[in-house]
């Protein structure tokens, strides 16, 4: 169990397995993350614990998307949406003449400017090179529709943490997020995803 | 890829209302490319084979956000503008492989009519592969007209 979150330069307190045999089951020692990190390639097995539930209430760094007609028009190659294209026919007096996205691309929204809100290993404490990560759970709520050629700004902040037990054990970190236009209190959508990372 | 869904009028809806459902498919490794440059995501799991068996994995994995197009797809060509979706709650269940068939499917949950015509429907919706399995499942709601 580690007492504080760590970071790459900090020093934490960790409880040892009962396969680290110089100290014995149980033992609290004071180490360095990148010096359990290389014990545990040595000899394999050692588990650190790590608490995230300490992360409840981090606020993420907020984060911009531009909805390209590049990402829409190659999004509607794969996706064939009728109705919809991806041609921006903005007029000189009417923004909102500029075309519409279609509800299926706000997933992509949702999940790319998140994903531009965190750093898996300084917010989430998961070395995305080593572990396993996946999406768990997605709501949005829909205010206005998604037009093309817009800048979308997401803030966003961890929720939830909790502890799950499957065929192994993982956490589950829910992350509350809103996203928004240019113009004040112009709200797109809103609402959680989840990501689960084993342990 | 699927047929066009009739579109729904509040009178006639009930709710435990089974919704048509709609086959996609069969999925093609190819359309993996331009969704891993959409979401900036290189992972290799999307789009190396051998990688992906090393894995353990049959074969590549769909990207899980092209998953929920698919099945947001589904559910906004029922409405009648795609845009009359409010809400979604999907989590995923299991994985996507190339030239996999994809049928979406849903069921009336809850009716509330709004004050002039129509109301607001909520439904569950489901994404399976031609195996059976269930790939995404959840709720949609979105608004409907009256007739």
């Amino acid at each position: 169990m580690i007492d504080a979150i760590p970071r790459l330069q900090d020093t934490v307190v960790a409880t040892l397995p009962s396969s680290y045999e110089p100290r014995g089951a149980g033992a609290r020692v004071t180490v360095r993350p990148a010096v359990v990190l290389v014990w545990e390639w040595q000899n394999g097995g050692l588990q650190l614990d790590i608490d995230r539930t300490t992360l409840i209430g981090r606020e993420l760094r907020s984060a911009i998307y531009t909805v390209t007609e590049v990402d829409v028009n190659d999004f509607l190659g794969v996706v064939d949406e009728p109705g919809f294209a991806a041609t921006r026919e903005i007029t000189a007096s009417a923004a909102d003449n500029a075309s519409l996205a279609p509800p299926s691309f706000a997933p992509f929204v949702a999940v790319l400017g998140l994903l531009k809100t965190f750093d898996w290993q300084d917010d989430f404490l998961f070395d995305y090179r080593t572990g396993t990560a996946m999406f768990g759970e997605q709501s949005i709520e829909f205010h206005r529709p998604l037009r093309v050629g817009e800048v979308v700004a997401i803030a966003a902040s961890i929720s939830d943490v909790c502890e799950k037990q499957g065929k192994s054990l993982f956490d589950v970190i829910e992350v509350t997020f809103e996203i928004t236009g240019s113009a004040e209190g112009d709200r797109l959508m809103s609402g959680q995803q989840s990501y689960i990372l084993f342990k | 890829m699927s047929e066009a869904l009739s579109k729904p009028y509040f009178e006639d809806l009930e709710v435990g209302m089974v919704l048509p459902t709609m086959e996609l498919g069969p999925m093609d490794r190819f359309d993996y490319i331009p969704i891993a440059l959409i979401l900036r995501d290189t992972n290799p799991l999307h789009l190396d084979r051998v990688y992906a068996r090393e894995r353990g994995l049959p074969d590549v994995v769909q990207q899980g956000p092209l998953n929920q197009a698919f099945l947001y797809r589904y559910f906004t060509s029922w409405l009648h503008h795609p845009w009359d979706l409010m809400a979604t709650k999907m989590r995923f269940t299991a994985n996507v492989f190339p030239d996999d068939v994809l049928q979406c499917g849903g069921e009336v949950l809850d009716l509330v009519e709004e004050p002039g015509a129509g109301g607001v429907v909520n439904c569950a919706v489901w994404q399976r592969n031609q195996d059976g399995q269930t790939i995404l499942k959840g709720e949609a709601k979105g608004r409907v007209p009256g007739r």
